[in-house]
């Protein structure tokens, strides 16, 4: 028989051939739309995201369940609620609402709603769209980890009782259809309560729809009816997918017009290193820039980046103010010495490759009332915290040599021990001994509530663009164990009388006031809180898309972006 | 036979049992709680944390949650993930079919090049082929699968993409694409999808299975009967691939059944790099999260593979090798 040697390579290069025509263009070749070099939007194209879920799934969309940044930011794009922030001014604008009103302490709150938004079936969208939804999320039955929106934050009169299963309304919500109002009656004056509105929790849900489901838990499992800029495409592919279309009902929003874009596909990674490979391979036209190509990223996408944008998150430590060592007022010029030692700038460049910036206070640039300077220990200046050292042991009789070395906390992971490791070293340049006290993450913030640190770690990402939300959270004395983030254990009756008294004011500008005086006793005064850095924007794009904005609270404006060719 | 299928069989009980009891004590062990992990940095308020207590039962006594969690199995029901609400059958219907799918092209790529190169190498000792073989495993056993991933990733992804190549060496770096399949075949472009994952996890144990594949056709080509068949007059090819390969495989086999099992569980690294929704992946997620359900649920699933491929892997011995008699038949 014949040897077939001589034919085998020519099979080869012809199934070589076969392949790669049957190979084509990618399957992930995402379309444009038409030309827009003149700047104006351009409708109409795909977009694929590798942005929003750069660091895994989550595990809601749901707005009433959604208790994460990307979870909600899909509810944003699905629900409009009574108010929304325009990303690019940080002003809070009236959305489904058409305005609203307070009593004279803000413990009253009436909104008028337009009648010309609708829902995806077709149905308007009614006030008591709005009151079931805020009832389902407080309700023991949902069991929403979100649930404290309604009875933390907003605490409307009722709440407590719907969350332990014994009501099934909120007494202190009223909805009036026939006159498109809704009443929210607080149990405690609340000067931004429009700003709590704004949050994706409180979106409506199509009431007719929702209550016919044998359960409701599993609405976000089909194709929601929703109200917003965008409508899902298909039910949600966990671990893989969300696809989303323009809503072609929609009323236009803040922005006054329906999203550009035909679609909006965002795309699931468990690894933000792999999703950014994914945008850098034409994969998708949006990416999460990782920490440590933060420098290439900002070179290589110049002027299609956030990262100058600064964020609503600050990473920070604070002193347990019942520790003997370092807390109440005998230590006081210690705690402003420790702060004063600490290099930000170090930190910001060396753990975080320019990622994040130095922060100089609790409230951060891009919040309504921010107000710069205002914080006189948190900026580095050695010599002037050796001269604080000098003075404390003056006026306690102790030496920085004595003391026991201070405790460091901070949870397991995520670069944290390099930045302890760091303030350890300036700690030691100013004499004060500390030593690295690292725990299990998982249980880390449980054993600070109990107060078990002497000087720890925390982060914090505000829930709503407002003076109050950190300076409410991390230091009321209300906060303090339970479920509080008031880790400093801090209880000051004059901080607690003006976030009180600023919570009353109906007049923003007012209540602002008072927030600057209120972080001025914290920061100055009593010297509790050390800010570390403050977060930053961290989205990039393909030369395609336009107008991106990544608002304070880290949100995209993907209903106000287009793609076009430049 | 049948007697020794049958004790195996029933092996699988108290196997299962014992793996899935010392993970769920495991739970009550293991420093957190998962409402604690749902709050994240911010604490879940009593009133709420009392709310998904009742609602995935966890203010209950240890030994009430355990016969719950037997009693829903008992009804085919593996619970719903603490996290999300998910059904966990819901989740294994998912994530399954994709790390099969995965593991078996895998296999495939291991059998053709691991048992291809290793037998060449064997049977060309010493020449080009085999220093090539030797030296690509040595380098493939060296590079973890997860940096071979992202060399790929960057190399057939990235760097393609960045320097204008032609599409078709332009190749897909994340997810698992139009999800086309005819079983475990792959429609239209969804190979371009497979290809590097499959590589990845094929990596290291196709060196392993070259290796073993070599150093097994080395010892058979040594054998007395080797010598006979040859002096018998019959051709290298059938002497080879009838009388040599079937008893070099034993061990090959052993080999390829273990990575099996590992291959539909343990691919995180793979799965994670390339984000394939297979079952590794959804479990190491669920361990971080404290998702009992979820993990419980997979890895009993993944216990009843593995035991079900070891007795596979058991039997195929008495097909390469006909001596080898099971429930005491004497050959």
């Amino acid at each position: 028989m014949r040897r077939s040697g001589r034919r085998w390579p020519v099979a080869v290069v012809l199934s070589l051939a076969l392949v790669a025509a049957a190979c084509g263009g990618s399957d992930d070749e995402t379309s444009s739309g038409q030309q827009g070099d003149d700047g104006r939007p351009v409708v109409g194209g795909a977009l694929v995201d590798y942005y929003n879920f750069a660091a895994g799934d989550v595990p809601h969309i749901d707005p009433n369940r959604a208790e994460d940044i990307e979870g909600s930011q899909i509810s944003l794009l699905l629900f409009d609620g009574l108010a929304d922030y325009d990303y690019k001014t940080g002003d809070l604008k009236p959305a489904v609402a058409e305005s609203w009103s307070s009593n004279a302490d803000a413990s009253v709150w009436t909104f008028k709603l337009k009648n010309n938004v609708k829902w995806t079936d077709g149905s308007t969208v009614l006030p008591s769209d709005f009151k079931y939804s805020w009832e389902r999320l407080a309700s023991k039955q949902l069991a929403s980890i979100a649930a404290f929106h309604i009875t933390d934050t907003l605490r409307i009169k009722g709440a407590a009782a719907v969350a332990a299963g014994t009501a099934t309304e909120l007494s202190g919500l009223k909805a009036d259809d026939a006159n498109f109002t809704l009443t929210v009656e607080l149990e405690a004056p609340l000067g931004f309560a429009p700003a709590v509105t704004a949050h994706a929790a409180l979106s409506p849900v199509p009431k007719k729809v929702v209550s016919a489901l044998a359960d409701s838990a599993r609405w976000e499992e089909g194709i929601m009816v929703s109200n917003g800029p965008f409508k899902l495409a298909e039910p949600r592919k966990a671990e893989q997918y969300v696809k989303l279309v323009r809503n072609e009902a929609y009323y236009g929003g803040i922005h006054g017009h329906q999203a550009y874009l035909d679609s909006l596909e965002f795309r699931m990674s468990k690894d933000n290193d792999s999703a950014w490979a994914a945008f850098e391979s034409g994969q998708g036209q949006t990416g999460r820039i990782p920490a440590a190509r933060y420098a290439d990223a900002k070179a290589r996408y110049a002027g299609r980046n956030t990262a100058d944008v600064s964020t609503n998150g600050i990473y920070y430590y604070v002193f347990n103010n019942k520790d003997a060592v370092v807390g109440g007022p005998a230590n006081l010029k210690l705690r402003q010495a420790m702060s004063l030692a600490i290099d930000r700038d170090r930190i910001a460049r060396d753990i975080y490759g320019g990622s994040r910036r130095a922060a100089t206070g609790i409230a951060m640039p891009g919040i309504p009332g921010f107000k710069q300077g205002l914080a006189q220990y948190a900026s580095r200046d050695v010599n002037r915290a050796r001269q604080l050292v000098t003075e404390w042991e003056g006026s306690t009789g102790k030496t920085a040599a004595s003391l026991p070395a201070i405790k460091l906390n901070f949870p397991l992971g995520a670069g944290h021990s390099e930045i302890a490791a760091i303030i350890q070293a300036n700690l030691q340049e100013i004499g004060v001994k500390s030593e690295l006290d690292a725990r299990e993450a998982r249980t880390y913030f449980g054993q600070m509530r109990q107060g078990q640190g002497q000087f720890l770690r925390a982060g914090y990402i505000a829930d709503y663009n407002v003076y109050d939300n950190q300076l409410f959270a991390l230091l009321h004395s209300s906060q303090v164990g339970g479920a509080g983030s008031n880790h400093a254990q801090y209880q000051s009756a004059k901080f607690d009388g003006l976030i009180d008294q600023a919570r009353r004011a109906a007049d923003p500008g007012r209540a602002n006031q008072l927030y600057q005086e209120a972080e001025g006793v914290a920061m100055n005064e009593d010297t509790v809180f050390v800010p570390i850095v403050w977060y930053s924007g961290t989205i990039a794009w393909s030369d395609q898309v336009h107008n991106v904005v990544q608002g304070a609270l880290q949100y995209v404006n993907y209903e106000d972006l287009w793609i076009g060719s430049r | 036979m049948g007697g020794y299928i049958l004790r195996r069989a029933l092996l699988v009980i108290p196997v299962v049992w014992g793996a899935i009891t010392l993970l769920f004590l495991a739970f009550f062990v293991v420093p957190g709680d998962p409402v604690e992990v749902m709050g994240g940095d911010r604490g879940v308020a009593p009133e709420i944390r009392a709310n998904i207590e009742a609602k995935f039962g966890l203010d209950q006594p240890l030994v009430v949650q355990y016969g719950r969690f037997w009693n829903r199995l008992a009804h085919g029901d593996l619970g719903e993930s603490y996290r999300s609400g998910r059904d966990v059958n819901d989740i294994l219907a998912t994530t399954a079919p994709n790390s099969l799918r995965l593991a078996f092209w895998a296999i495939v790529i291991q059998i053709l090049i691991g048992i291809g190169a290793g037998l060449i190498s064997a049977v060309k000792r010493y020449s080009f082929v085999d220093a090539l073989t030797t030296v690509s495993t040595t380098m493939l056993l060296a590079i973890p699968a997860f940096v071979m991933g992202y060399i790929l990733i960057y190399m057939l992804g990235v760097y393609t993409f960045q320097h204008d190549f032609p599409s078709w060496l332009k190749f897909p770096v994340q997810g698992i694409g139009p999800d086309r399949w005819l079983g475990p075949i792959p429609l239209g472009g969804q190979w371009r999808f497979l290809l590097m994952p499959a590589l990845t996890l094929a990596s290291v144990q196709t060196a392993l299975v070259a290796r073993m594949a070599r150093s097994s056709m080395l010892e058979v080509m040594r054998a007395d009967y080797m010598r006979t068949a040859a002096a018998g007059g019959l051709s290298r090819k059938t002497i080879y691939l009838k009388h040599g390969l079937k008893n070099a495989m034993i061990p090959v086999v052993t080999l390829l059944g273990l990575s099996v099992a590992e291959m539909i569980g343990a691919a995180v690294l793979t799965e994670t790099v390339f984000n394939w929704p297979g079952i590794g992946s959804s479990i190491a997620t669920a361990i971080t999260f404290l998702d009992a359900p979820i993990v419980l649920g997979l890895s009993l699933v993944l216990v009843l593979t593995y035991v079900l491929i070891n007795l596979a892997v058991d039997l195929s011995y008495a097909f390469f090798d006909p001596r080898i008699r099971y429930g005491g038949e004497s050959a």
